[in-house]
Order: structure tokens, then C-alpha cells, then sequence
């Protein structure tokens, strides 16, 4: 494809001196500098040939010139359809709408967890309990994103402590589900202690995807969920047992009937504590069946931020946790996979792949508002599940509105949604946009809130940034090192 | 605490480039930018009182300008580029796999058939067909001169 639309001096200009491309790039290790592009291609040069290729040095008939010109380094020799369908390929959430939406629908819980940002308020009474009527009101609403899937996430709380609108609020959606010809993919984020056989079938006839915490063995993990009634490790692992068993054929058959069946997921949540058992909780992951482990950092937003003082860390604390892990995931993946860690498949994904992994926390913008939204029990509508956080201590910013007077048009009108979009969008951030990691990455404006005052954040100071670039570090290192240990990750 | 100070000749760094190289020194210092006889003055002030080596930190500020500079002229020279890219990816339809890609066969076939009416024309008498050149006015207008 020639290049039209490009003033002509600026076409004279191309081919007489500019050889280099928009690229960004960074030291990742001594004597290798990784350049990345727009469209999320890479390349990991030694400073010789760095310099070489700024100063447009590189022999062309050179084996570093042909992998410059084919993954699109070379201005001269830009594949524009490559470039068009990778960008749009890596950045897909930006022609799609809201597929993610929470439905929270009720405060209420039964445990009582050291960093619970639900704002749980015990188990008795029903005031911050979701009505139909509302349930009803959100997933409407769902139903009128633009993306053509979508994904709706009942929690709360407990979710299952509401369990007559929560099964309702189902039925409701899988009838809406033929009657708009949309894709549905629902979802319950439970405890499991509300949990019987009745409840698990009714989710299982209704293809509800299921999943729970698991922070760990059992002293860790009851350590971090205190449950006054039980045992809360071992209800967890009664129900996974109950639901991975089932998904094994991939079919659930009752009643003459088949329905698909989704393995059940467990998500971590770190603590201080957690950082003293890297090894410990990946082998309970391996030991429960459960195939991919998510090792997040623990947010300082809403409730955990009141406590950070007892179960926050730093961001190197975090990190060298998180080296631990991934290293021990590598080792015990040798002879095949056994267990994958959530944010390096995701970040590779994009890496290898220039895929979009519909991760709403990574992107640009992010994807408050326009990737998903969050439906509080009474009906308030905000961005994204940390901005309901945040609004439970007092701060509205990501309010969009009520359920019961606001239209589709008016979400995405609100200034809540405008204000996430331009705040996390990284063309904007001074440090961002020349960042090496920009193609993959992509800030928060609540938690900029949260540690920082304002949604724009300031990434010289930030945590989040020091740890996912930190992150970015040690896989583009193990990828120059050893791809094929890294890269079974992102097998099919 | 001791203030460090860092000169530079005014035509040796854009302002936007010194201006992005002192922010990413703001998580420590407090830097404060004066133009003053043909130079820019920086100002580092540190924040909590540390002791600086400031040799070292008067390397790493040059290393980065220099580093910068080399960035902000590749983001100048490609912001149209840039923009043209990002503009066209957004409205971007991938051919089709029948469109644009002919077998060699195809484009044999398409190659005689063109030749073949090139023939053809070639051999029509091209008389009165310049006729057609001419405009409405030039036909018909009264005021022929």
C-alpha cells in the first residue's frame, strides 16, 4: 500500500533521511536495549547495533536488518495492511463497547476478610440487598452495550445470601440472551458457603461459570478469610472438588439434557502475609487441579487502604515475590504445562501475539466505562468495581449515575466515564507515552486517586508502575533468554 | 542539604526536552528551571534531606537529556506518520481473501486481455475522437472568435 494522505515534504523528507519509525525503548539488562512500536512488535538489540540502527547503520542484507523490516522497525519499508490489522488486532476493546458488567447484588457476607473491599456489612439483615426490579434495570442495560458478547459478573458480598434475585436476575438474562441474539457469558463470584446441591445444579443447568478465592493452604488461606461458622479453606475446596469433577467432560447431563461446563476459577488475593509462601501456594493451586494462578498486587483502594499499615508491602516486596513465583511456575512447567500465571499471559498475549487478552485493567484508555461497568445493590452505576469501592468511602468520582433515570447514551456521556478515558489515556502521560512498555500497558485512574489525589497519576512516583514495569522486566528478560519457557503459557 | 546545580547552553537542549528530563527527576528533588545569559539554570533541591553524590546525579541528568533528545526528534518526525497510521487503523477493512490476490494463471489472463484491447483500440480509426475534448462552450457558443 503507498502512503497517501503524507504532505509532500514530508514524503521528500522520508526517503532522504528518516529511517527510524515511531519506537521507544530501554535498557532491560546490561548491553541489551529492547525497542518496541505502536503496534506492540519487539526486538532486543545490543547497544552496538542500537546505535547502529539510530544512526541507520545496519547493513540491509544483515540477518538484524530482515527482522527489523519484517516486524515493522524500518520507516522506509512499513507494511501499512500489517500495521492497520496488528493495531487494530492489539487495540480490539476499542471497537467493541462494555462487555464486563458487575452486577454487585448485596453488601451483605459471612466472612470477614482481612482485606475485603466489598465493604461487607455481616451476614444479617437485607438492606444492601439488590432488588429484581434493579437487577432487572442493569442487565437491560447490559444488553444495550455494542459489544456483541458480553459478560455479566454476579458478586458481592456473597452473591449466593441473595439467592432469589440472583436466580432470577439468571433466567432473566439467558431470556434476554435469545430474545437480542447476543453472545451471554455469566459469571457468580462466591465463597461458597451459601453453597448446596440444589443452588450448584441450578448454575450448572444454566451454564453459570464459577468462581471463588483461594488464598493459599489452609493456614494462609483461613488466615486471610475468617470465617466465624466454619472452615472456609475447606468449604472452598469441598466446591471446586464438586465443580472441576464436573467440568471434566465439558457437559453437564440431567434430565435428558446437556449443558457446557466451565472450569471453576479461583483468584489470590496478596497480603503481607502471602509474600512468605510463593512456593506453598502455587502447589496448592497445582494440588486443587486449578491450571492458572493470578498473582495481582493487592490495590490500596476502598477498605485495604484503611489497613495497608498491616497487610500492604511495597512494590519491591511484591516483586520479588512475584519473581519467586514465576520462576517456580517455570520450573514446574519443564516437562509440559501444569500451571499458568495470569498476568504474564495476559502481558504475553500481547507481546507475542499483538492480541488484545481482554484484560480491562491494562489498557488504554482504560477500560472504566468503556470496557465494563459496575451496577451497586441500589442501583448506582460506576465505572469499574474499584470506582464502587472508592464511592463506599465517600469518594463519588466514578459515579455515573442511578439505574432508574439514565439511558445507555447518558453513561457514556456522564463525565465519569469521560473523565476515566482521558485520564488513563497514556498518548497524554509525559512519561507513558515515551515508555518502552506503552503498547502493553495502561494505568488506573482510581487508585491514581486513591494514592495520589488526582485520576492523572504521576508515574515517577507511582507503585502500580514500579511493579508492572518491573514485571515487563523479568519476561521480556526471560524471553531473550528463553522463549520456550515463557511461551507454553500462551499455547492453545 | 545542598542545592545542585546543573547548567546548560541554551542551543544545546529544546526546553521540552530539558523540561521532561527535570519531571523525571521530581520523585526526589525539587527542580527549579531559570533562563538566565544564554543558559538554562536547573535547580535541584532535595526532598528529605538526603546527602546527594553529585557527580553521579549530574551524569545520570545529562544521560537522560541526551537520551531524550534522541526520542523527542524521532516522536517530531513521526507525528504525522503517527497520526495517519493510528486515523487509518481505525477505519481499516482487511481484503478480503478473493480480493487483491491473484493466482499467477489470473494475472497471465488479465495481462493478455488488457494487451488484447489495447490491440483493438489501436486499430479503431481514431478519427472525431478528439470531438469529444472539446467543451459545451467551444461547440456551440455564439461568440466564437
Amino acid at each position: 500500500m503507498k502512503l497517501k494522505g503524507l504532505g509532500k515534504k514530508n514524503t521528500q523528507k522520508t526517503k532522504a533521511d528518516i529511517t527510524i519509525p515511531q519506537i521507544r525503548w530501554r535498557k532491560i539488562s546490561k548491553n541489551k536495549i529492547l525497542i518496541t512500536n505502536d503496534i506492540g512488535k519487539w526486538v532486543i538489540l545490543n547497544e552496538l547495533d542500537f546505535k547502529k540502527y539510530l544512526e541507520n547503520r545496519i547493513p540491509e542484507n544483515s540477518k538484524t536488518y530482515k527482522i527489523l523490516e519484517e516486524k515493522q522497525f524500518i520507516r522506509t519499508k512499513l507494511n501499512f495492511d500489517e500495521i492497520y490489522s496488528t493495531y487494530q488486532k492489539l487495540n480490539s476493546y476499542l471497537f467493541r463497547g462494555p462487555y464486563l458488567h458487575i452486577i454487585v447484588l448485596t453488601l451483605r457476607c459471612n466472612h470477614k476478610c482481612v482485606y475485603c473491599q466489598s465493604q461487607a456489612i455481616g451476614e444479617e439483615g437485607n438492606k444492601t440487598d439488590m432488588s429484581f426490579n434493579t437487577a432487572k434495570k442493569a442487565i437491560d442495560i447490559a444488553f444495550q452495550s455494542t459489544s456483541p458478547n458480553i459478560t455479566i459478573e454476579f458478586q458481592g458480598g456473597e452473591p449466593l445470601l441473595n439467592w432469589d434475585v440472583l436466580q432470577k436476575s439468571i433466567e432473566y438474562a439467558r431470556k434476554k440472551e435469545k430474545e437480542e441474539n447476543k453472545k451471554l457469558f455469566l459469571s457468580v463470584v462466591s465463597n461458597f458457603s451459601k453453597m448446596d446441591k440444589e443452588k450448584a445444579e441450578f448454575l450448572l443447568k444454566n451454564e453459570v461459570s464459577i468462581c471463588t478465592s483461594l488464598d493459599g493452604p489452609e493456614h494462609l488461606h483461613n488466615k486471610n478469610r475468617i470465617y466465624n461458622a466454619g472452615n472456609s479453606y475447606e468449604i472452598t475446596l469441598k466446591w471446586l472438588k464438586y465443580f472441576r469433577e464436573i467440568s471434566k467432560s465439558g457437559t453437564y447431563k440431567i434430565d435428558g439434557k446437556e449443558y457446557r461446563v466451565f472450569k471453576p476459577s479461583a483468584l489470590l488475593t496478596v497480603t503481607r502475609e502471602t509474600l512468605n509462601y510463593p512456593k506453598e501456594v502455587v502447589d496448592e493451586y497445582i494440588k486443587n487441579g486449578i491450571d492458572s494462578i493470578f498473582i495481582r498486587p493487592l490495590s490500596p483502594i476502598g477498605f485495604a487502604r484503611k489497613v495497608w499499615d498491616k497487610i500492604g508491602y511495597s512494590a519491591e516486596e511484591f516483586l520479588d515475590f512475584y519473581q519467586k513465583v514465576l520462576d517456580y511456575i517455570i520450573s514446574k512447567n519443564k516437562n509440559g504445562l501444569i500451571i499458568k500465571e495470569k498476568t504474564a499471559e495476559l502481558l504475553l498475549r500481547k507481546i507475542e501475539k499483538q492480541e488484545d487478552p481482554g484484560f480491562v485493567d491494562l489498557r488504554c484508555p482504560c477500560g472504566g466505562g468503556i470496557g465494563q461497568l459496575a451496577y451497586n445493590y441500589d442501583g448506582n452505576i460506576y465505572t469499574c468495581d474499584e470506582g464502587r469501592m472508592v464511592a463506599q468511602e465517600g469518594n463519588d468520582l466514578f459515579l455515573i449515575g442511578n439505574i432508574k433515570d439514565i439511558s445507555y447514551k447518558d453513561i457514556f456521556n456522564s463525565e465519569a466515564v469521560k473523565g476515566c478515558s482521558i485520564s488513563s489515556n497514556l498518548e497524554s502521560q509525559h512519561t507513558c507515552f515515551r515508555c518502552v512498555y506503552r503498547p502493553y500497558c495502561g494505568v488506573c485512574p482510581v487508585i491514581n486517586c486513591e494514592t495520589e489525589n488526582s485520576p492523572v497519576g504521576n508515574n515517577i512516583i507511582s507503585q502500580r508502575c514500579k511493579i508492572y514495569m518491573r514485571i515487563l522486566d523479568i519476561i521480556f528478560n526471560k524471553l531473550d533468554k528463553n522463549k520456550k519457557n515463557l511461551l507454553n503459557m500462551i499455547e492453545e | 542539604m545542598k542545592d545542585l546545580r546543573i547548567l546548560i547552553k541554551n542551543n544545546e537542549y529544546t526546553l521540552e526536552v530539558i523540561r521532561y528530563v527535570s519531571y523525571t527527576f521530581s520523585n526526589n528533588f525539587w527542580v527549579y528551571i531559570r533562563k538566565n545569559n544564554g543558559y538554562i539554570i536547573i535547580e535541584l533541591t532535595p526532598m528529605n534531606n538526603q546527602k546527594i553524590d553529585e557527580k553521579k546525579i549530574k551524569k545520570e541528568f545529562f544521560e537522560k537529556l541526551n537520551e531524550e533528545k534522541k526520542m523527542q526528534k524521532i516522536i517530531d518526525e513521526n507525528i504525522k506518520l503517527r497520526e495517519f497510521i493510528i486515523k487509518n487503523s481505525f477505519n481499516y477493512q482487511p481484503p478480503k481473501p478473493s480480493e487483491g490476490f491473484l493466482t499467477k494463471e489470473e494475472e497471465e489472463e488479465l495481462e493478455r486481455l488488457i494487451k488484447e484491447v489495447e490491440e483493438e483500440l489501436k486499430g479503431e480509426n481514431m478519427e472525431g475522437l478528439d470531438e469529444i475534448k472539446r467543451t459545451w462552450e467551444e461547440k456551440h457558443s455564439k461568440n466564437k472568435s
